[in-house]
């Protein structure tokens, strides 16, 4: 794949899901945490180094509301990879997932396709890992994310140049210039204690006549 | 208009297209975008298009001109004449069947790309909306014409799948009754569309396919007759893609049909025909797993369950014949597809066959094992090893729900499976897989760990070995110790040799790859150590064994510094830390034992005694910092889980001596050994005289904490202190901020016994004072300001009883007072990180001092609410702050524990800024803030109490919410939405229905009186909540689609 040439990604979802705050941690390191609805298509570059070169992506960021839609589908027309996104914390925009990805492979046909599950820093979370399984179906790859902590926020890409490049194992010499996280997943901890309290619920109690 | 002149336009269209798609630049495009739009809503482009789709061969007008008449239908098709619709129509069909290669006798030069005749496909399908609903029948005998003409076949069973799409959709382009109809509908006819289908393919087999070879009785078992043949085809081009066509059609179908629909027999017999052929078996297996996908099984369901099990079955056994070359004719796609309907199959039917006598399970679990193993990618087979692992969790639950030892008939099936996986993880078996993995790039995992590809590996792979430990635990024990005491004594004997003749550590390559999988086996031994606590008895002779083996590995290892032979010695002695640590709780029960048995104590404590003096070295020397995080750690567990009896006597030297260990320690070090000797002095062993415990452990205590603070204690006492600006040498910077992090870390793991606390709260005491003081000198420096009001938050937060109301009034109070005036609006500019840290940290302090029980604090609470409505709130209010998120935590959290204490104004100002940020757009705060509102209504009746504050009961909020609904700004939060509207509803439906409802209608002027009648009317008044929901989802559409259709 030359270095000049431009790969278009095409980005959908419902509306308010984290599309344009996921595309914009690259763009400018600016974390946006209010909604302000994509009008159309906004396209930005984002541009990886990897290991078989400098990887240039135009993401189309289109409106995931029906009423701000335009030309709707037709911003998928040459697409040559795509991300389709919903909210982990909303059931609804999971069900709208089968909606997306028929409008897009109606237009691109045979194109490798992410599905992203945004918010998972959120702690009231709905849709369930063991619940994301459209994916499967149709030979997309999956992704837990969070623009608010960057978890994750490379995989896409990184899995969409694999298979562009025809499944070579890609990897990236340059990490992403991103905006310090909003929120850290600060889970080492928290599971090494998950873990302890889980092994502890193994265990006979031992006696304590401690006062509180 | 003559044709020259809609020929220019079409030029010019596709000019304007074509800049559109190939321009870079933002702001340009969307000016190409308005004014395409804008073309579209041009009262003339319909006629347009029409001649555009006849003359041009631009693909950019021609999906232009596809999108145009698409919106024509979706928004005005009833305005058009009926001779104009059947103009349009007749135009499309006939593009559609005659101009896209679907003929192979066409001479079409130009056929159009796939994107434009699957969006003809669509249109076609979205005017098809109209006659199906009237006359379904019809419809379908139209297309069914279509698909037996074999010249258009292809196109015919396109349209089946673009009716399935276009009639089911979501999109709100038509309304929510017309949905249901039309759903309804082709439920009904879809039996007939799935026959039409399966017809297909039985002709496409049969004139493809043939008999490749016949099983024999092989197979363990027999169900009907089943056909389990191979067959071999020769689909020729035009064959395939009318096989795919078909495929893709049943699939859309099978996304949405209930699973009792799709019990036909002459379906299932079609896809096992097509799944057992040699190539092109793949789209069949993608319908299977869609089927096996479904969770909700109508009776009856076993019988065919049985049916896809046999035939499963006899394909598992194709795939793995020959020792493993089979698999190597299968299309790894194929084989993806193949492991995910095993995975499903499992995780949605196990329950239902894992007991039948008719489904051979264990040789079921046989081939899947042969299977698993011969995958040769990495993640093939962790897919593999996840299907185990639900498999044993099914048994793990079953067995623990009827209280019953798991069933006898898998152990050796099991035990066998555990061996070969534990060669997995090790090099010595399987260097060149685990070699390819990237051990080099962290990745953070789901649950937030940062690891590489290797490690996670072999986590995922110890975790399933563990699951069979748990199962049969003392059997799986017995499998896997030969691992200990031959694979990792014999390697420390090596090393041990190696080093007295000199040998090099550091070049060896079989070397390496045994010190790594002697990582590896401490790392499995030590997930497996709470089973050595669950059959203590039965298994003590040997864990006692590995223990002492694990603690002379470990003295070796300190005495030989083997960490600096390189990285890989580094990972062995950390495991070596963690694998002891894991045996803290073993420690814990064997300590429990001997108490019992005087004459056991010694030997105990001589473990203890061996351990620390094995671990207080490393303090010493100049370790790498990850083997002193893993040995203060491990010193904690001991300390919090073990409780050795004699613990605290047998550290003494090291209690006394911990200022000299500490000095030369980093703060982030100190921060783990400090509070582990805090929890020595602090945490006596049960069962002894508490009395005379802390008798012995209070004088400890004190001098080991002014150890820590002194140096801090002094800072105020130094001359010029603060004229003299020394409180801004770096070095005292420094300092206050080591202490205060180290502090806080002893705080924070405080033991959870009054004594213990009491005596900490004793120590730091004046600590606390000069903290405070300190708040006020460093106003300037937010790192400082930001460490004082962390320590301050876990002090509250964990020694809130000891601190005491007066001085928690005062600090919050001295916080208020300083942070509430000008130096807000410093810390809160653009750009001050910190500063915003701290607010954030205050904010969390009050939050804390909120919701404790009580009314301890109630002078607090109007000072509070002051600071946050009256200066905190207006300068974060209409900002993108990510102080909001916390702020609004906190009004919550004064509302949900003071409801009562506060005056009217004050909740009128809180429960005004919880309005206007609703109307915001930020999902996030909205769905934080709407969850508030839910916990304050269950608690406090609040949707009760806004009723009753407002002239009509609650309808500032229920009309925002119903106009954030229909602004679709919050779709990803509809569901939740709707039931708080149903909760206000509730309260009085009269008033909702006939007050509330009709007010709110008669505003909206987007919509036309009939509209809002039609809006009105399909609104029942029922008031059960599924109808509830269900109406104010119709009518969320129904708006959207009249908005849609009168822009």
């Amino acid at each position: 794949m030359a270095e000049k040439e431009q790969i278009k990604l095409v980005l959908v979802g419902d509306g308010g899901v984290g599309k344009t705050t996921f595309v914009q941690r690259h763009l400018t390191g600016e974390f946006e945490p209010r909604y302000i609805p994509t009008l159309g298509v906004s396209v930005h570059p984002l541009i990886f180094y990897t290991n078989f070169g400098k990887i240039h992506f135009n993401v189309w960021d289109t409106a995931g509301q029906e009423k701000f839609g335009g030309l709707r589908d037709g911003y998928y027309i040459q697409g040559n990879c795509a991300i389709i996104m919903f909210d982990v914390t909303s059931r609804i925009s999971y069900k709208n997932v089968p909606n997306w990805h028929s409008d897009l492979t109606r237009v691109c046909e045979n194109i490798p396709i992410v599905l992203c599950g945004n918010k998972v820093d959120v702690k009231d979370r709905k849709v369930k890992p063991s619940q994301i399984v459209f994916h499967r179906r149709y030979n997309l790859s999956y992704y837990d994310v969070s623009a608010k902590s960057n978890y994750n926020f490379e995989k896409p890409f990184v899995w969409l140049t694999s298979k562009l490049l025809g499944n070579k194992a890609v990897t990236l010499v340059q990490q992403p210039t991103l905006k310090l996280p909003e929120t850290v997943l600060d889970s080492n901890l928290m599971s090494l204690y998950e873990k302890e309290v889980a092994d502890a619920a193994a265990l006979p109690l031992p006696e304590d006549n401690d006062d509180l | 208009m003559n044709n020259n002149d809609m020929d220019q336009k079409a030029k010019e269209l596709q000019n304007v297209l074509e800049q559109f798609y190939l321009t870079t630049d933002n702001p340009k495009r969307k000016e190409i975008d308005t004014i395409l739009n804008n073309y579209k809503a041009q009262s003339d482009s319909y006629e347009h298009v029409q001649y555009y789709l006849v003359h041009s061969d631009n693909q950019y007008v021609i999906w232009f001109s596809l999108s145009v008449i698409e919106d024509k239908v979706n928004k005005a098709w009833n305005s058009i004449s009926a001779s104009s619709q059947t103009q349009t129509k007749g135009l499309l069909l006939d593009i559609y069947l005659n101009k896209t290669g679907a003929n192979s006798n066409s001479t079409v030069k130009n056929v159009l790309p796939q994107f434009i005749i699957s969006k003809l496909g669509q249109v076609i399908a979205d005017i098809g909306r109209y006659e199906f609903e009237s006359n379904p029948q019809s419809y379908l005998l139209n297309i069914t014409s279509i698909v037996r003409n074999p010249s258009t076949s292809i196109r015919g069973i396109n349209l089946l799948q673009c009716i399935s799409d276009s009639f089911t959709t979501n999109k709100k382009v038509i309304s929510q009754q017309k949905k249901t109809t039309l759903k309804k509908l082709l439920h009904q006819n879809s039996p007939i569309i799935i026959q039409v289908l399966v017809d297909c393919l039985g002709q496409l087999f049969d004139q493809n396919a043939e008999k490749k070879f016949k099983h024999a009785n092989l197979l363990a078992f027999h169900v009907g007759s089943p056909d389990t043949n191979t067959y071999t085809a020769s689909f020729n081009a035009e064959s395939k893609n009318l096989t795919k066509a078909v495929f893709d059609a049943l699939l859309s179908y099978f996304t949405w049909v209930p699973l009792s629909d799709l019990l036909v027999p002459s379906l299932f017999d079609i896809l096992f025909k097509y799944l057992r052929l040699d190539k092109n078996s793949i789209p069949a297996l993608e319908c299977l797993n869609e089927i096996v996908s479904k969770n909700l099984v109508p009776k009856g369901f076993e019988s065919f369950l049985m049916r896809i099990f046999h035939q499963v079955y006899s394909l598992l056994t194709d795939i793995v014949s020959n020792g493993g070359q089979q698999i190597n004719q299968y299309h790894p796609e194929f084989l993806n597809k193949f492991t995910q309907f095993i995975q499903i199959f499992i995780n949605n039917h196990l329950g239902r066959i894992e007991t039948n006598p008719n489904f051979p399970i264990p040789d079921f679990l046989g081939l899947l094992f042969q299977y698993s193993f011969f995958q040769t990618q990495p993640e093939s087979f962790l897919q593999c090893i996840d299907i185990w692992s639900t498999f044993l969790d099914y048994l793990i639950n079953l067995s623990q729900e009827n209280g019953t030892p798991p069933p006898s008939k898998y152990t050796d099936g099991l035990l066998l499976f555990q061996s070969e996986l534990v060669k997995r993880i090790l090099y010595i078996f399987n260097n060149n897989t685990l070699s390819e993995l990237d051990d080099e790039d962290k990745e953070i995992n789901e649950n937030g760990i940062s690891e590489t590809q290797l490690e996670s590996y072999i986590k995922k792979s110890i975790e399933v070995v563990a699951k069979v430990t748990e199962l049969y635990p003392e059997k799986s024990l017995e499998n896997l110790y030969p691992l200990f005491t031959q694979n990792v004594t014999s390697f420390f004997c090596k090393a041990e040799e190696s080093i007295k003749q000199g040998v090099s550590m550091e070049n060896e390559q079989q070397f390496q790859y045994l010190v790594k999988d002697v990582t590896t086996i401490l790392h499995l031994f030590g997930r497996l150590a709470d089973q050595f606590v669950v059959s203590f008895a039965q298994t003590f002779t040997a864990a006692n064994f590995i223990f002492q083996k694990l603690l002379d590995m470990c003295l070796f290892s300190v005495n030989q510094y083997i960490y600096k032979f390189g990285s890989d010695w580094e990972k062995l002695q950390i495991e070596l830390l963690c694998t002891i640590r894991s045996f803290c709780f073993w420690l814990a029960e064997y300590g429990n034992q001997v108490r019992a048995i005087v004459g056991q104590q010694p030997d105990f404590d001589s473990n203890i005694t061996k351990l620390i003096s094995i671990i207080v070295p490393l303090f010493e020397r100049n370790a790498p910092e990850s083997i002193l995080s893993s040995a203060g750690k491990l010193l904690m567990s001991l300390a919090t889980i073990s409780k050795p009896l004699n613990l605290f006597t047998q550290m003494d030297m090291l209690i006394s001596n911990i200022h000299n260990i500490c000095a030369p320690l980093s703060p982030s070090i100190q921060s783990i050994l400090y509070p582990a000797i805090s929890c020595t002095i602090l945490l006596p062993p049960s069962n002894v005289n508490l009395s005379q415990q802390w008798d012995q452990r209070r004088p400890k205590y004190s001098p080991f904490i002014k150890g820590i603070t002194a140096s801090f204690l002094e800072i105020p006492q130094i001359p010029n202190f603060v004229e003299g600006k020394i409180f801004c040498k770096e070095e005292l910077i420094q300092r206050v901020l080591r202490v205060l992090k180290v502090v806080t870390a002893i705080i924070r793991t405080v033991p959870e016994v009054t004594q213990a606390k009491s005596i900490l709260h004793d120590g730091i005491q004046d600590t606390l004072k000069v903290t405070l003081g300190l708040f006020r000198v460093y106003i300037s420096y937010p790192i400082v300001l930001e460490a004082i009001l962390d320590f301050f938050f876990v002090l509250f937060e964990f020694l809130k009883a000891q601190v005491g109301v007066v001085f928690t009034q005062q600090t919050i109070s001295t916080f208020l007072d300083i942070l509430g005036g000008d130096n807000l609006n410093q810390l809160l500019s653009s750009g001050n990180d910190t500063g915003i840290s701290i607010i954030k940290k205050l904010i969390e302090i009050l939050t804390f001092i909120v919701q404790q029980p009580g009314n301890s604090f109630e002078s607090l609470l109007g000072s509070t609410i002051e600071f946050s409505m009256e200066k905190l709130y207006p300068m974060i209010a209409n900002t993108s702050s990510v102080l909001r998120s916390p702020f609004f935590t906190l009004l919550y959290s004064i509302l949900d524990n003071h409801w009562k204490q506060c005056q009217q104004i004050q909740i009128n100002s809180i429960l005004t800024s919880f309005q206007s940020i609703f109307k915001q757009n930020d999902v996030n705060l909205f769905k934080q803030n709407l969850d508030h509102f839910e916990k304050l209504n269950s608690k406090l009746k609040l949707y009760e109490k806004i009723s009753s504050m407002e002239p009509v009961f609650g309808c500032s909020f229920i009309s925002m919410f119903f106009d954030v609904l229909i602004s679709d700004t919050q779709s990803v939060h509809t569901d939740d939405i709707i039931v708080t509207i149903y909760r206000f509803a509730s309260l009085n439906f009269d008033k909702f229905f006939n007050e509330f409802f009709t007010t709110f209608l008669v505003q909206k002027n987007q919509l036309s009186n009939e509209q809002k009648q039609i809006l009105r009317s399909n609104f029942s008044n029922a008031i059960d909540q599924p109808t509830f929901s269900t109406n104010m989802t119709q009518f969320i559409n129904d708006f959207s689609y009249f908005s849609f259709i009168n822009s």
